[in-house]
């Protein structure tokens, strides 16, 4: 009996012994934090709004043929600087970087601050997601909003609602008359805001006016997307103008952090250290996570030959010679940018002829160099107000590109005069703005630019300050260069700045000049239809072509964009968006992507944004 | 006449009352009645069976006659016949006879003719023989079902074992059987169980399907390899010395050119590597880097066993140790380990038993590196690699060093000498492995047992690179400096190289990390025999088990000082503060526990039919937010029919014969910690903070997997068993297969853990063992193993067509809906509808946009295994050929080669006219065959060949002489020399391994894998692994 005991109280032991749920373990790690706080969320939030602008510019400034490469391949990982084949892809950040990055740190922030009554935090989050919002739609169209977050299937909105929702949201933001829901006074006012430092945000250091400047930016140039294929009336280019007046005057109102011109534009300022602590465009070509962001690969960049030609105004490059600033003397009448954008580099050590030491050497989009041809050959592009040094900043919007809109809107108001000079003012700013970089980093007791001999040419005697400021007033002062000269005289000079000649041509160049590294370049390309003397597409009554010189890059992956195309459609078939992510939204939403016709299509790259249709399709951007 | 009659009649009257009946009753190893023994008589080829009883009954000529009595697992008794009208025998137990008593789940006994499921056993002799480093890696054609991959030559390459198929695709979740020592779980896999010494294991059995393995819960649900080790027996102390070593070279190499220098479209171009350049001139010296790198391999081993006991106390102990020198230099792996067993037996009641295995390693490996080294230049040596002053020697690699800008000088290719012979890194692990277990029976046939476990590990990687540059700088193109007014006044080093410039200024890492599993037991078995005719047994027990592990690193770089003071002491204090790179402080702990109830109820009828079910209820520490408790159980039967029916006993032929069947259900809990937020400190962001952590995985909801699975078998015998057959079919599928994927951002996470879809495993093994002959002096055994498995991915959520494993450029392991759940899926080129390759008006072919394709299935068709041994008085002869049929291999590495240049098999083909396979689109829906040739330069192959995956899909079939080995015995040579002869036994071999390897692929082996991973899984992935080896090995074992 005494057994039988024994083995019942061994068998209870056993039984107790390993019980039940309570035995557990806490299923939770401990190395990592399991909540945040909103002065902690705040700064990543802010640091991935300058991400995502980067984000957008890194692809686009190969999509607007800015920039290009050595190689010709119709496929690769960069689809967007290659042959357009962009279906196996893997991954873009712009997706992500908006969706999780911004969208989910954005939520949490704001949810954070709502328990917290910390509105000033929910204010900032929300101008933020506004701003990501506009660049993400802009790159790919129809895209989840109102069912984000809510399944592993949301519905895509319409571009059209996401603009209507974008457009109520920087209304909210600002306290427009007729918001639906005013929410900037709520979040100024708010009793229990805590004091938001540089060290949370350096854009504004939790100043709410001025990021309210950037919902007005971003609201105007969300308005300047009826231009010019939606609504060209004057009332719609009035409301733009005012917008993006709104912006300016904010920005310049109160204490101007960048000067006068400036005023406060928001700039994501780096301080230089490792890694992410540089600038994203600059040499150290930072990266958050292989797999999550695109390093800027300025490296194995080159500019293309519309940019440098067509734009800077780069002539001849087979005779050095013939290239360099603007002078007077000879009417070459080069941008001052080129010197501030590109350090020029010769071509082969081994080159026993003038045209093999070009110094600003450039190619066709996606042509390819010769195999004799290194990179080093062609310029150094970490230069610039954005891509010259670790501590750079990254707008999230510049002074100019509101002039430029101002700028846009007065034109189809059929005042070309003042658009004339809104795209002088904004162009002489936007040089300034690169030689404040090129000062910097030279820096000169004159507060004179300071170049380098050997990149400065034709090599003069006189100081370099003087030829700058020569050089700068008479590129912005050409309105005299006679334009019925020769153009074996004249080379491809530009009637920039003439108010009695003024071209929608001359003001969308100039823009384009200004917008280098920023992501509004390609948008501003698709807007006009890539128009080009190739494809013919003539825009307005006078059937203007915007971009002259611009043509389809070489070597276009054959089964996309050569194969059953006349030569004719060819050069009307353009890349517009990017496609939507095939390794997440192609198998967890593919039935949306059917619904829309996006899946494994490559013609859905082909097709237009909203406001890029064909004028008169469309007659409001907000309406399905 | 009337005496022929008389003598006629005398005889038949002789042969009449020699002539009788013989009865009786046989007893197996246990005493009970054997039912179904074979009774014959010697030299005739029939016989008669005993029955339910053991009984028996058969006509004998005369008492001359012979009666020979055999049975599975038993040693085959003569008895002659003589006056005896009734015979009875006991048939001692055989261990050597495959069919013997296996150890099965929880440690339980059974002899194999009682079980219900599939197992294969091996004895120690069959686990040691091949003589591999790992003994896992030679169970490869041993075991029907059983696939083995390693990821490689190296002595420190990993192992994966899977058993008939993989059951998770998650990439979070393994594979890999449970190994189960001395009825105790441990850590690790195929790589780790390794370490353990293979002379210290008895036996080992293979549990193949999910009935075998029920008891043990989710760990089993791939199978469960349950290894017994040796222990001491009653008697005289034995004392065995093993001696072990090896040379090896490598088996295959990938097909290199030897024609051409780097460059680019035939043309030279400095600084290039591989092989797109020109032809070498007369004057170019050809350099062949990839065999001067790859050397010889040297291994030795040896270990010495001591055992021995008396009624109360027995024990074994051992100590061996292994020295492994791969073909890569600086590629080592040394380990020893000590093993020390006692039992001890107070009473006939109790029965205590305490293990501990002690476990020390060090090695140094190379991993998948072989890029490089293939990739060099012929016409440069890559030998040449340090100059006088220790500074790497650039000019081996670049030829023009000068014109290189800073970003390429900083990242330069280092000849792989360099890192091998000037850097230093080492890994040291030791591992402690304690099992204790008591035994006690109360009351008669009841048996209570309590087990314990306990297996650490501890592990630190440690290594440092040496600068690679001057501490001036000098390599590098500075920056000029200018005053005021524009004039250089000086140059100062480049800053925007800075960071990488100081990550090749010297380097310090070291990342210690700890796991250990603890597991507790408490068994309870009753066996109630109700009466002759029915049997039961109760199973009864309780586990416990919590794992837990930590992984911490620390790394600098850039040394201040100069010399030789390669410590994380001596690095920038700069660096030190960054948590990114590879260089950075991490800290990482792990843990969950889990409990199982589990039960099972044995039924037998007169050994003829066994039933059993079992149950388990489990909870899961990583399902603690969801239901964490889960149950499942499982149902077997059997029926020797042979016996039923009362066939097989009466002719040569067919003499033994049972069906098996079985279902079971087997739960598989989650990867741990998936349900809460995550959150990370973005330390190196500008102004740092804490954002969502997109690496980390979250789950919503999670419910256990679930694994169901019937099996069907048979266990037929022949001609008195001289022939064996065992056979099974079948038919696995996993339910609520939880992976976790990469879902949409607009979801709200990156990586999501998730249930989804279900997978299915349809397969046949067989193993065929026949004894060829047998005579006094010579036997041949042949041992056959077939099997295939046909693993397919039965659905998964709506417009979900794969889950992801690894990513090889384009090529993706892959679990595909409809097709294999290890596939391989790519891009490849428009085809119609029958599959022909489109090509256009140019002679190039269509490349498609779909990224994901499904090009191919990594599952063999089947795998066969065939070992025989031959033997001749003392001398034996033994081989195993493994092979397969089918199994696509993504050959990465060829492919690679291709794109460099360096494919031999590109010669023939570059810079000529090719015309592409393929047809042409006559645009009315016909087609027909391209005949446009186009010219195949490096630009046409880049992007026609070189980025379709698919053309680097090859089917992976090959077969190996796995090993030969030559043994002689001198056992009997020293019994002669006399009892005054220390050596009691003394047997010599020599064995040769991987001798040859007939496939088609055109890579090194397709075999392999780049490393051991879950999921789908890596296995025919080749990617630059260490090539596989031919070795040759000389053992000698001396008992004392």
């Amino acid at each position: 009996m005494n057994k039988i005991k024994s083995i019942a109280l061994a068998a209870l032991l056993g039984a107790t012994a390993v019980s039940c749920d309570d035995v557990l373990y806490e299923n939770v790690n401990p190395d990592v934090a399991h909540r945040n706080t909103c002065s902690l969320g705040l700064p990543v939030l802010v640091f991935y709004s300058s991400q995502v602008n980067y984000d957008h510019a890194e692809y686009n400034i190969y999509l607007s043929q800015c920039l290009t490469t050595m190689g010709k391949s119709q496929t690769g990982t960069y689809a967007y600087k290659s042959g357009w084949q962009f279906l196996t892809m893997n991954r873009h950040p712009q997706w992500r970087r908006h969706f999780y990055d911004i969208g989910v740190n954005g939520k949490e922030l704001i949810a954070n601050a709502e328990s917290l009554g910390s509105l000033n935090y929910e204010y900032i989050a929300r101008v933020i997601r506004l701003m990501s919002t506009q660049l993400t739609t802009d790159a790919f169209g129809d895209m989840p909003r109102s069912q984000a977050y809510e399944s592993n299937s949301p519905k895509y909105d319409t571009q059209a609602s996401i603009y209507d929702w974008m457009l109520k949201e920087a209304d909210n933001l600002t306290d427009e008359p007729g918001a639906e829901d005013p929410f900037y006074s709520k979040a100024v006012n708010c009793e229990t805001n805590q004091k938001i430092d540089v060290s949370q945000d350096r854009v504004y250091a939790g100043d709410l006016s001025k990021w309210k400047g950037l919902a007005y930016a971003i609201k105007a140039r969300l308005l300047l997307r009826n231009i010019p294929n939606v609504d060209r009336s004057a009332a719609t280019c009035q409301k733009i103008i005012e917008t993006a007046q709104k912006a300016i005057d904010t920005w310049r109102g109160g204490d101007a952090i960048y000067g006068a011109w400036f005023g406060s534009e928001p700039r994501y300022n780096f301080d230089g250290g490792v890694t992410e602590e540089n600038a994203q465009w600059s040499e150290s070509q930072p990266i958050i996570n292989a797999w999550e962001s695109r390093d800027n690969r300025l490296t194995e960049a080159v500019p293309s030959k519309f940019f440098m030609e067509n734009c800077l105004g780069v002539i001849n490059q087979g005779d050095e010679l013939k290239q360099g600033f603007y002078d007077k003397e000879n009417g070459y009448g080069n941008d001052p940018r080129l010197l501030l954008l590109f350090r020029p580099n010769k071509g082969p050590i081994s080159a026993s002829n003038a045209s093999e030491k070009v110094m600003l050497r450039y190619l066709e989009n996606n042509i390819g160099a010769g195999s004799t041809y290194k990179q080093s050959h062609f310029p150094t592009l970490y230069c610039g107000a954005y891509a010259a040094a670790k501590d750079a900043y990254t707008p999230l919007f510049t002074m100019e590109e509101l002039y430029f809109i101002q700028a846009e809107a007065y034109y189809w108001m059929g005042n070309k005069e003042q658009a004339c000079a809104l795209a002088k003012e904004a162009t002489r700013w936007n040089i300034q703005r690169h030689l404040d970089r090129f000062q910097k980093d030279n820096p000169s007791p004159t507060g004179g630019l300071t170049v380098p001999t050997d990149q400065c040419r034709p090599q003069g005697t006189n100081t370099a300050l003087k030829r700058w400021d020569r050089m700068v007033t008479a590129f912005l002062e050409n309105e005299k260069v006679e334009k019925t000269k020769p153009a074996s005289e004249i080379g491809n000079m530009h009637y920039f700045f003439n108010p009695s000649q003024y071209t929608l041509s001359d003001l969308m160049m100039q823009k384009y000049i200004a917008m280098y590294m920023q992501p509004e370049q390609w948008t501003d390309l698709r807007r006009y239809h890539y128009s080009n003397n190739r494809n013919g597409y003539g825009i307005g009554d006078d059937k203007e072509i915007v971009y002259p010189g611009l043509r389809r890059p070489y070597n276009l992956y054959q089964a996309f964009w050569i194969d059953g195309l006349t030569d004719a459609e060819k050069e009307n078939t353009w890349v517009q968006r990017y496609n939507y992510d095939p390794e997440t939204e192609e198998k967890y939403n593919l039935a949306e992507l059917e619904r829309l016709g996006a899946a494994k299509n490559y013609k859905w790259l082909r097709k237009p944004m909203i406001w890029a249709e064909d004028y008169g399709v469309r007659k409001s951007l907000t309406a399905e | 006449m009337k005496k022929q009659l008389f003598l006629l009649l005398f005889s038949l009257i002789t042969i009449m009352a020699q002539a009788r009946v013989v009865t009786g009753t046989v007893y197996d190893s246990d005493g009970e009645p054997a039912l179904g023994a074979s009774v014959s008589l010697k030299g005739a080829k029939t016989g008669v069976a005993t029955d339910f009883d053991g009984k028996y009954s058969i006509n004998v000529p005369n008492d001359n006659a012979v009666l020979t009595f055999s049975m599975v697992g038993h040693k085959t008794v003569f008895e002659t016949v003589g006056s005896r009208t009734v015979i009875d025998v006991n048939l001692p137990a055989n261990a050597e006879v495959l069919e013997a008593v296996v150890v099965t789940a929880m440690g339980q006994s059974q002899a194999k003719s009682k079980l219900n499921f599939g197992v294969q056993e091996l004895k120690s002799d069959e686990v040691l023989a091949g003589q591999s480093a790992n003994f896992v890696n030679s169970l490869q054609g041993k075991v029907a079902g059983v696939r083995v991959s390693t990821s490689g030559g190296s002595p420190n390459s990993a192992s994966q074992i899977v058993i008939r198929a993989i059951s998770s695709i998650n990439n979070a979740q393994s594979n890999e059987p449970l190994f189960v020592i001395d009825g105790m779980p441990i850590r690790g896999g195929g790589s780790s169980i390794g370490d353990i010494n293979p002379s210290d294991i008895e036996t080992m059995s293979v549990l193949k399907g999910a009935a075998a393995s029920a008891l043990y819960g989710q760990e089993g649900a791939n199978g469960v390899i349950i290894i017994t080790t040796k222990s001491g027996k009653e008697g005289k102390v034995n004392v065995a010395v093993n001696g072990g070593w090896e040379i090896s070279n490598t088996l295959n190499l990938p097909s290199l050119q030897k024609e051409y220098i780097g460059g680019a479209n035939g043309f030279y171009v400095a600084n290039s590597s591989g092989g797109w350049g020109p032809k070498m001139n007369s004057d170019d010296v050809y350099y062949d880097n990839v065999g001067n790198f790859l050397g010889t391999g040297f291994m030795q081993k040896y270990d010495i066993s001591l055992s021995g006991g008396n009624d109360k106390y027995s024990a074994y102990a051992s100590a061996n140790f292994m020295d492994n020198e791969g073909v890569v230099p600086k590629d080592y792996k040394k380990r020893m380990g000590v093993f020390v067993k006692g039992e001890f037996t107070p009473s006939k009641a109790m029965k205590i038993m305490l293990s501990a295995n002690f476990i020390d390693s060090k090695s140094r490996g190379f991993g998948n590196s072989m890029s490089t080294i293939y990739g060099w230049s012929i016409n440069r040596d890559m030998a040449d690699y340090r100059l006088e002053n220790g500074l790497p020697n650039w000019g081996n690699r670049y030829d023009d060093w000068d014109i290189l800008t800073n970003s390429q000088r900083v990242g330069a290719t280092l000849s792989p000498y360099y890192s091998r012979y000037m850097d230093k890194s080492r890994t040291e692990s030791s591992r402690v492995i304690i099992n204790t277990s008591i035994q006690w029976e109360p009351i008669k046939n009841l048996t209570i047992t309590g087990k314990f476990n306990y297996d650490k590990g501890w592990s630190s990687y440690e290594s440092s690179t040496v600068p690679r540059f001057t501490t001036s700088g000098k390599e590098f193109i500075f920056d000029p400096v200018y005053d005021e007014e524009g004039n250089q006044i000086g140059t100062e080093f480049p800053s925007a190289i800075k960071q990488a410039y100081d990550e090749r200024m010297g380097t310090y890492t070291f990342q210690p990390s700890r796991s250990e599993r603890a597991t507790a037991q408490l068994l309870g078995n009753y066996y109630w025999k109700i009466n002759d005719n029915f049997n039961l047994n109760f199973f009864v027990g309780g586990e416990y088990s919590e794992t837990k592990s930590y992984s911490a690193g620390l790394g600098g770089i850039h040394y201040v000082l100069d010399g030789d003071f390669y410590s994380l002491n001596n690095c920038d204090n700069e660096y030190l503060k960054y948590g990114s790179g590879d260089y950075n402080v991490y800290l990482n702990h792990a843990k969950r526990n889990k409990f199982g109830y589990f039960g099972e109820m044995r039924f037998d009828y007169r050994n003829v039919i066994q039933l059993s079910v079992t149950g388990r209820l489990d909870g899961s520490s990583t399902l603690k937010q969801m239901t964490s408790t889960y149950f499942y159980p499982s149902f077997t039967g059997g029926i020797i029919f042979s016996e039923l029916l009362g066939i097989g006993s009466s002719n040569g032929v067919f003499n033994y014969g049972k069906i098996r069947g079985n279902w079971a259900k087997v739960g598989k809990d989650a990867p741990a910690n998936q349900f809460s937020d995550n959150y990370k400190q973005w330390s190196t962001f500008p102004d740092k903070g804490f954002g969502v952590n997109p690496t980390i995985s979250k789950a919503i909801t999670l419910e256990p997997e679930m694994t169901k699975s019937w099996e069907i078998g048979a266990d037929l015998r022949f001609f008195r068993n001289r022939t064996r057959l065992d056979v099974a079919y079948y038919n696995t599928s996993v339910d609520n297969q939880i992976v976790t994927v990469r879902v949409s951002p607009a979801s709200g996470t990156i990586l999501q853990t998730r249930n989804e879809g279900c997978i299915e495993n349809k397969g046949l093994e067989l193993t065929l063992n026949q004894d060829i002959l047998s005579t006094k002096d010579f036997s041949w055994t042949a041992t056959l193993n077939f099997s295939y498995n046909r693993g397919k991915v039965v659905s998964l959520p709506e417009n979900v067509a794969l889950i992801q494993g690894g990513q090889y450029g384009d090529i993706f392991t892959v679990a595909y809906v409809g097709e294999s759940t290890t596939g391989l899926a790519g891009i490849d080129y428009e085809r119609n509808a029958a599959g022909d390759v489109i090509i256009d008006e140019n002679g190039l072919p269509k490349v498609s946009p779909v990224k994901q394709t499904y090009i191919g299935n990594r599952e063999p068709d089947c795998l066969l295994g065939l070992g025989s041994t031959f033997t001749w008085k003392d001398l034996s002869l033994s081989f195993l050929l493994d092979g397969r049929i089918g199994g696509d291999v993504a050959n990465i590495t060829g492919r690679s080669l291709y794109s460099n240049g360096q494919n031999a098999l590109l010669v023939p083909y570059r810079n000529r006219k090719v015309v592409f396979k393929g047809v042409v689109d006559n645009g009315d829906g016909t087609y027909r065959p391209n005949t446009t040739p186009v010219i195949l330069d490096q630009t046409t192959f880049n992007n026609y060949i070189y980025n379709v995956s698919s053309n680097f899909i090859e089917d992976g079939s090959y077969l190996r002489m796995s090993y030969v080995t030559l043994a002689y015995d001198f056992s009997n040579l020293m019994k002669r020399l006399g009892s005054s002869n220390p050596i009691k036994g003394l047997k010599c071999s020599l064995t040769g391994r991987n001798l040859f390897l007939l496939t088609k692929y055109t890579g090194a082996d397709p075999q392999v894998m780049p490393s051991a991973s879950n999921g789908t899984g890596s296995m025919g992935i080749d990617n630059y692994s260490v090539p596989s080896l031919r070795s040759f090995n000389f053992n000698v074992n001396v008992t004392f």
